[in-house]
């Protein structure tokens, strides 16, 4: 049987930010069945359709780069999936480009490398303040911390961080240039709490996602 | 007093909030086939509730129905609301952010028409809860024209005394056709700009709608209903309920959460009603009469419904789905349709006797991991007699023998306690069926066979044949679950049984009467809530609620009614009439048990209060001859 395997690039929108990584397989798993396209199912005593998902966004984040591999039986041309898709998916994801990989590469979750993510404080800070816990963080030699009880550097996982010109509105945001390699990923709740910051001070958005 | 918070403020306010709280996509709204109308392009705003969390209340059937009835309708929006979660009823109340529609963000109050669904009576104190949450006054006679209707429906309703001073209209039976004459009645009411009065009785002149403020009731010393009567020239005596001659093509757009919830599934109603007439069973007597959808619109509909959601469980329900005429049909159809589709196809209530191998070859094909469900409901053929659940002897057995043949290694048996005269070996008898099951099983299927004891109490619900009687007494129920416990003890066995405190309190409520809203209210005012969920449900609560009242809970639950007593729930006409109960009830006691309907009509009274819409329909699918 052919496997056809397509890279799905997509944005995750407010609709779903709130919707987990594995509520996430669902919503692909259905939004596949209501696309009628030809997928192929794991074999297996509870048999389901055959998704790679990317790295995991935590809950409440929005992103303008997501990606998801799905697999077909058949090989259809990209603008009929493209069409398919377009009438299946939920409020909340907009879909980018789409492209054949090998169904022999490495699941997608082990090529993706870095990302890269928007934080827009909610609350009115001072610029030259921001600016400088910025630059403190990066200047540190290490940054001790731990996550779910292990303890971990959190420096070397970040590449950097630059502050961004004020919104109109008067929001100060920053981007962060974040590992995600598996094993070695950086939260930007982290980042924030490192700097001061509750994780629920800013809106967090993924702009990103870098593979090898 | 602060304006009002606007739907964008309340946006904004959540934008901060919800990161914080469990679940937040509980709260998020946003789903597919979720319908958001602009909110000034409408003239009525219609806000459905389900009084607890979305995780429970999405898959609400009768809710979606009436959602997808609304938004049909050009110039309404219906919107969604649930109860929140502990976490996020604290802070919503700590700055003062009242409840909110899922849709659009609005606040309840700025609906004008609240529809509340009451499926059962637990529900009752967190229905006060929202409308609190909602910032309403919660009795219906403190609201006035600057506050929505509030309207409730649901199987509790069937008894609306209870919550009769908080909702200001009841629906009496199946919402599908009434709502809509609901919604016009509010909109010819709001140009003419009449008062709230004006409102209430053109609803009252609608059939099948109840407005409880428009009728008096007086008590004998005892606690007994004197009298009951009208006080409004458009009140009628009696409410017939409602029902859809015919029953409409099924609800195929269904909401996909983005979220686990309980039952994401397609739901799609194979039949209404149920012709078999156990005389504990409420749903049996208010559901009638039974109509069949036919079996291409349920095949269409399935597959409709598929391409709509995405969803790969489908569950075809009733409440005796063997009963329905062309199950077999069906059921092939289904699995030639959908062969290879991945689909789980689900069929519940299934009846012992109606159930066929050929059947379960056909759900073979189709079966759920969950395993598979019989309710005997009792063990002993003297029980099942007075129950009206006769069962051929030994055909549990040789069902449980099928099954087993056909693969299965678990079943589920649900029983009930507490039936009108049970003894201890009544309930003896339970522990010896399930051990019977349980050889036969690993007869045919080796040592892993799992039996499974789901073990609820009886509780005597207006309506059907059992409505004057007693329950047994807590000491009673105390000891039959005792036996049950130390009877069913083996490793391939496993009990589940309904805790006594909580099937009490349903029963004090089920069969109350208008005062038991003062004890509702008290109870919800000394903090109960959630009072269906295990734990969260404070029976002290209720306990002192009921003391502070004045009221023994006893009258309602432990107390043997005469058969002339006028009964709290006398006005409301289900179709079956009282006679027919009361006959029903003496044949009980007689130990007879009755025929199936569909084989042999038992004049319930359904032909006499709803036969004219028949009439009107000549071809529906009625089981009444
Ligand atoms: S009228 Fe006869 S057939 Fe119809 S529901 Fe009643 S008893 Fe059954």
């Amino acid at each position: 049987m052919t496997v056809y395997r397509l890279r799905i690039t997509f944005a995750k929108t407010a609709p779903l930010r709130y919707t987990s990584h594995l509520d996430m397989m669902h919503v692909w798993e259905r939004t596949l069945r209501r696309s009628g396209l030809p997928i192929a199912y794991s074999k297996g005593f509870n048999p389901g359709p055959r998704i790679h998902q990317g790295c995991s966004l935590p809950l409440g984040f929005t992103s303008q780069q997501e990606m998801v591999d799905i697999f077909l039986d058949d090989v259809l041309a990209i603008d009929a999936v493209r069409s398919a898709l377009q009438e299946a998916v939920p409020p909340g994801i907009e879909l980018g480009a789409i492209e054949e990989i090998d169904p022999k590469a490495p699941a997608l979750q082990t090529q993706v490398q870095s990302s890269t993510y928007i934080a827009t404080l909610l609350d009115p800070v001072n610029p030259a303040e921001l600016k400088a816990s910025l630059q403190s963080l990066l200047a540190a030699p290490a940054l001790p911390r731990t996550w779910r009880e292990k303890a971990y550097d959190l420096r070397p996982l970040i590449h950097s961080l630059t502050l961004l010109p004020a919104s109109s509105g008067g929001q100060l945001s920053f981007e962060m240039h974040l590992s995600a390699r598996e094993g070695a990923m950086a939260r930007p709740e982290e980042v924030l709490s490192a700097m001061g910051f509750s994780p629920h001070a800013a809106r967090v958005e993924r702009t990103k996602i870098l593979l090898a | 007093m602060p304006l009002p918070l606007t739907a964008s403020e309340i946006e904004a306010r959540l934008e901060r909030i919800l990161p914080t709280v469990d679940k937040p996509g509980r709260y998020a709204g946003g789903e597919l086939n979720r319908v958001l109308k602009p909110w000034d392009s409408v003239s009525a705003h219609v806000a459905l509730v389900f009084p607890d969390i979305y995780d429970i209340g999405l898959a609400n059937l009768g809710l979606a129905i009436l959602y997808d009835i609304l938004n049909r309708r050009p110039d309404v929006a219906a919107e969604r609301a649930y109860a929140p979660w502990l976490d996020l009823e604290t802070i919503l109340r700590r700055d003062g952010i009242p409840l909110f529609s899922l849709e659009s963000k609005h606040p309840l109050a700025s609906f004008d028409i609240i529809g509340i669904t009451l499926p059962y009576e637990t529900i009752y104190t967190n229905t006060l809860n929202i409308l609190d949450l909602a910032g309403l006054p919660l009795r219906s006679a403190e609201r006035n024209e600057t506050h929505p209707l509030v309207i409730a429906g649901g199987h509790a309703a069937y008894n609306p005394e209870p919550m009769s001073a908080f909702i200001d209209a009841f629906v009496i039976g199946e919402g599908e056709g009434v709502i809509l004459e609901i919604v016009d009645a509010w909109q010819a009411w709001k140009t003419s700009a009449g008062s709230r009065a004006d409102l209430l009785a053109a609803l009252a002149h609608i059939e099948g709608v109840y407005v409880p403020s428009f009728y008096q009731v007086s008590y004998h010393p005892d606690g007994r209903v004197a009298d009951f009567k009208p006080i409004h020239p458009a009140a009628p005596s009696t409410i017939t309920k409602r029902i859809v001659p015919q029953l409409p093509p099924p609800l195929t757009r269904f909401l996909v959460p983005s979220v686990e919830v309980v039952h994401n599934r397609i739901a799609i109603e194979i039949m209404r009603g149920c012709s078999r007439g156990c005389r504990f069973c409420q749903a049996g007597m208010v559901n009638r009469p039974v109509r069949e959808r036919p079996v291409e619109q349920i095949l269409n509909a399935m597959q409709e419904a598929v391409h709509a959601t995405g969803y790969e469980d489908i569950g075809l329900l009733s409440l005796s789905s063997s009963d329905y005429t062309q199950i077999l049909k069906l059921t092939e159809e289904a699995n030639r349709r959908f062969a290879g589709a991945h689909l789980t196809i689900s069929l519940p209530s299934l009846r012992i006797e109606s159930f066929s191998a050929e059947l379960m070859d056909n759900l073979k094909d189709c079966r759920a991991s969950g395993g598979f469900t019989l309710a005997p409901e009792a063990a002993t053929e003297r029980m099942r007699q007075i129950i009206n659940k006769p069962l051929p002897a030994g055909q549990l057995l040789d069902t449980a023998r099928t099954v087993f043949e056909h693969g299965w290694t678990s079943l589920k048996l649900y029983f009930m306690i507490g039936h009108p005269s049970e003894t201890l070996e009544d309930v003896q008898e339970i522990i010896e069926t399930c051990y019977q099951v349980l050889r036969i099983g690993q007869k045919i299927r080796g040592g892993r066979v799992k039996v499974h004891a789901g073990v609820s109490t009886f509780v005597p619900k207006p309506h059907t044949p059992f409505q004057w009687v007693s329950c047994d007494s807590v000491d009673q129920i105390n000891a039959k679950l005792n036996l049950l416990k130390q009877g069913l003890r083996h490793q391939n066995l496993r009990l589940t049984w309904n805790e006594p405190p909580g099937t009490q309190l349903e029963a004090w409520l089920t069969r109350g009467d208008r005062r038991t809203g003062e004890v509702i209210l008290r109870a919800w005012q000394k903090g109960a809530k959630f009072d269906a969920w295990r734990d969260q449900f404070r029976f002290e609560i209720w306990q002192e609620a009921y003391a502070e009242a004045g009221i023994d809970p006893a009258f309602y639950s432990h107390r043997q009614r005469e058969l002339d007593e006028i009964l709290p729930w006398d006005h409301i006409n289900t179709g079956v009439s009282k006679n027919y109960l009361k006959q029903d009830y003496q044949w009980s006691l007689d130990g007879r048990s009755r025929p199936d309907c569909a084989v042999q009509c038992a004049a319930c009274g359904i032909l006499s209060s709803l036969g004219d819409l028949r009439m009107q329909f000549p071809n529906t699918q009625w089981k009444c001859p």
